[in-house]
């Protein structure tokens, strides 16, 4: 049974456009922080500091006068930041969002990352409690997520994960997750390859492969559960007069799992 | 595993005494209670079968399943206590033994009830110089990763200086999928050091013992010993270099390196491992197979993983892609093969509105180091395209896998199977969320299976 060349076909075709779609696809918007500094701007003639860094549509006016961007009339209205900045207020902008300042289509790091702050933290002696989340991260909790945490980070969690062992200020999982919660999936929801014709047949390939895998999620006694009482697929009507030709292509050490006490080739085999 | 009434009455006990006076420092308006209840039913059916005489004639099996995580903590968060643990019941009864059954599951075959603790453990943590005692059902990451009902503890003599930590754990192994009770259980112990020289830095020397009583000699006590150096010099750039050994003998060595540019949306993941020595019966830990699949004969595993996200105006779009492989130092032998997998994932979402996103996958396994893309090996491709908000989650797939056999000499037998799955999820309640699935897979008889799924988060 072998795969319609058309779906191939269509399957290539879909995701080379895909990738093409990614690859030039416009990043960001056009505007650039960088260019507003070098023109002379201050970050609070945009960002109203008394307003959680909303945007301030009066203040671009300053210089745009009557041809303001939409999108700064957009984001003026959404929630303001609850970062606290005031307690902030002897440093400069750039002391953090250094990245920022260099930007030219509002995409990289307009945030600041966690390690970043707990590095100057730990410089200036300044204690941070963990269990005082909403300072830094706002009243909804769960609307905050690492800046890792986006397209692709399914697939890459858990490589991800294992890198985290220095310690660092929300780098632990359990901070948002639950020290718990990897086995809510990963006991519960099989891999997209345990089909059912896997139960059956290609799990045995799998473990010549790889049986570094199998032990992530199972133990040895599992293999005893089903093939100490379970006859091979291949032991059908015909077996007793094909199985010749079995150990002719494959050998008899696939035999020998079950028959070498119990039914020896001799039992049958009388020699002449 | 089954239920073990001896180990509860050991460690409920201890946990109820960690925990008791966690509800007493509760303060007013924290959350410092979390649970998570899962109810789910699956229900399958078999049909059109291409062989209906080869099978058994079973053709439905219905099973419920209840999963359980929680946690508390007082409000000083010194206390905690976790559970983790799922219950299954085949309602209409196991299959018979030495069917062969595509319904069958690990949670069929000892009873119709089976009931697994993950996790069920009290602890007592602090900044100060004893960190971390925690006692109960755990997972152990120091060395290699082990479940044990037992006791860890963690202290910092240097405190608050993080230069240096010794740990120490010890306690009866568990493992989740045994065919009888106790069967491959050990008495393990383990003493290490954690060395922080740098603020990037960190050595890591573990020394572990397993007493494993086998019932055909008397015992055996296997000693295994590591020593693990993990640096982050840069932002973007981790490494991680060990070695571990077995009695006398070198088992692993290995290194790994991570570089994650998240600026640009770009990441590389490198990984080497190779196994120098032959592990036969010695450590379940590391060789946990032997009994079964024969010696884990020297060889070398690696793996190299490239990702690139594009976040745009346009939507938000990842590209990842990757090779691992598995070489065996000598010749290959059964269970012992030289083996390499190719895969490809591109996936979009918030395409022009926020809300859709789109996926394909492409997997080729093959019997080799070098691909064959038309001979021994799986190929799998796939996609799936859906919804998702914050309320509702609709998605929409289908995988094809196509296998390749030698029951006979020259005979090349090739099988394939289809998989059509559809899903939708709603969360009506912050507390509660409901998700229906529907699967089709086709192989030499198509199975539908359906799942049914009540959340609910406190």
């Amino acid at each position: 049974m072998r795969p319609n060349r058309t779906i191939w076909t269509a399957l290539a075709i879909a995701i080379s456009a895909l990738a093409a779609m990614a690859l030039i696809a416009n990043e960001g918007t056009d505007f650039s922080h960088a260019l507003h500094i070098e023109e002379g701007a201050e970050c609070d003639m945009c960002h109203q500091t008394e307003a959680g860094m909303k945007l301030n549509p009066e203040g671009c006016a300053e210089c745009h006068e009557d041809d303001v961007p939409e999108f700064v009339s957009a984001l003026s209205k959404r929630a303001p930041i609850e970062f606290p900045h005031d307690a902030h207020e002897d440093l400069d902008c750039t002391d953090c969002h250094g990245r920022t300042a260099k930007d030219e289509h509002m995409r990289s790091e307009v945030l600041v990352g966690q390690s970043q702050c707990a590095a100057c933290h730990e410089e200036n002696e300044v204690e941070v409690s963990d269990a005082n989340c909403k300072a830094c991260h706002g009243k909804d909790e769960k609307e905050i997520r690492p800046p890792d945490h986006t397209t692709l980070w399914q697939v890459r969690h858990g490589k991800e994960s294992r890198w985290r062992v220095f310690e660092e200020h929300g780098k632990e999982c359990g901070t948002c997750h639950g020290n718990d919660s990897c086995e809510t999936c990963h006991k519960t929801r099989r891999p997209k390859d345990h089909t059912g014709l896997w139960r059956m047949r290609t799990h045995g390939r799998a473990a010549t492969w790889d049986r570094d895998r199998c032990k992530t999620c199972h133990e040895p006694g599992l293999c005893t559960q089903c093939h100490v009482s379970t006859t091979p697929l291949n032991h059908t009507a015909t077996w007793s007069k094909t199985h010749g030709l079995t150990i002719k292509a494959a050998g008899s050490d696939t035999c020998n799992t079950c028959h070498t006490h119990h039914r020896p080739c001799a039992s049958c085999h009388v020699a002449k | 595993m089954g239920f073990n009434t001896t180990r509860a009455a050991i460690w409920l006990p201890l946990l109820a005494f960690l925990i008791a006076p966690v509800t007493g420092l509760a303060a007013e308006g924290e959350k410092l209670f979390w649970l998570q209840v899962q109810e789910e039913y699956r229900g399958r059916v078999a049909s059109s079968y291409v062989n209906p005489n080869l099978y058994s004639d079973e053709e439905s099996d219905h099973d419920v399943r209840l999963l359980v995580s929680s946690g508390i903590r007082d409000s000083s968060a010194h206390f905690r206590g976790y559970l983790s643990a799922g219950a299954w019941l085949d309602v209409d009864g196991r299959p018979a033994t030495g069917d062969s059954t595509a319904f069958a599951s690990s949670y069929d075959l000892d009873s119709s009830l089976w009931l697994d603790v993950f996790s069920l453990y009290g602890e007592y943590q602090s900044e100060g110089m004893f960190r971390l005692a925690r006692v109960g059902r755990q997972a152990v990451e120091f060395g290699l990763p082990i479940v044990i009902d037992g006791a860890l503890f963690e202290v910092r003599p240097l405190a608050p200086a993080p230069w240096l930590d010794i740990f120490a754990f010890g306690g009866r192994s568990v493992h989740f999928f045994e065919a009888g009770q106790d069967l491959l259980e050990d008495w393990v112990g383990s003493a290490g050091l954690v060395v922080r020289p740098a603020r990037r830095l960190r050595l890591v020397v573990d020394y572990r013992f397993l007493l494993e009583e086998t019932g055909i000699v008397e015992e055996l006590t296997d000693h295994t010993y590591g020593l693990e150096a993990w640096y982050a010099p840069l932002d973007w750039f981790s490494a991680k270099a060990y070695g571990r050994g077995i009695g006398s003998e070198a088992s692993h060595v290995g290194g790994a390196t991570r570089m994650a540019w998240h600026n640009l949306g770009l990441g590389i993941d490198l990984k080497v491992d190779s196994q120098v020595s032959e592990l036969r019966e010695v450590n379940e830990v590391e060789n946990p197979y032997f009994a079964i699949l024969g010696a884990s004969l020297p060889h070398t595993r690696w793996g190299l993983d490239l990702w690139k996200s594009f976040n745009t105006s346009a939507g938000d779009y990842g590209v990842h892609a990757g090779w691992t492989g598995r070489a065996n130092h000598e010749d290959e032998t059964t269970f012992n093969r030289d083996y390499g997998k190719l895969y490809l994932l591109v996936e979009a979402s918030d395409i022009g509105i926020k809300g859709p996103f789109v996926s394909l996958t492409v997997e080729n396994h093959f019997a080799n180091l070098t691909p064959t893309f038309d001979e021994e090996g799986v190929l799998t491709a796939g996609g799936a395209a859906g919804y998702r908000n914050r309320a509702v989650r609709a998605e929409a797939g289908s995988y094809y896998q196509r296998f390749k056999y030698d029951y006979y000499d020259d005979v090349k037998e090739y099988e394939n199977v289809r998989t059509f799955y559809g899903s939708f999820s709603v969360k009506p309640l912050d507390w509660l969320s409901v998700r229906a699935r529907y699967t089709l897979e086709q192989l030499d008889r198509d199975l539908h299976t359906v799942l049914f799924t009540l959340t609910q988060s406190y």
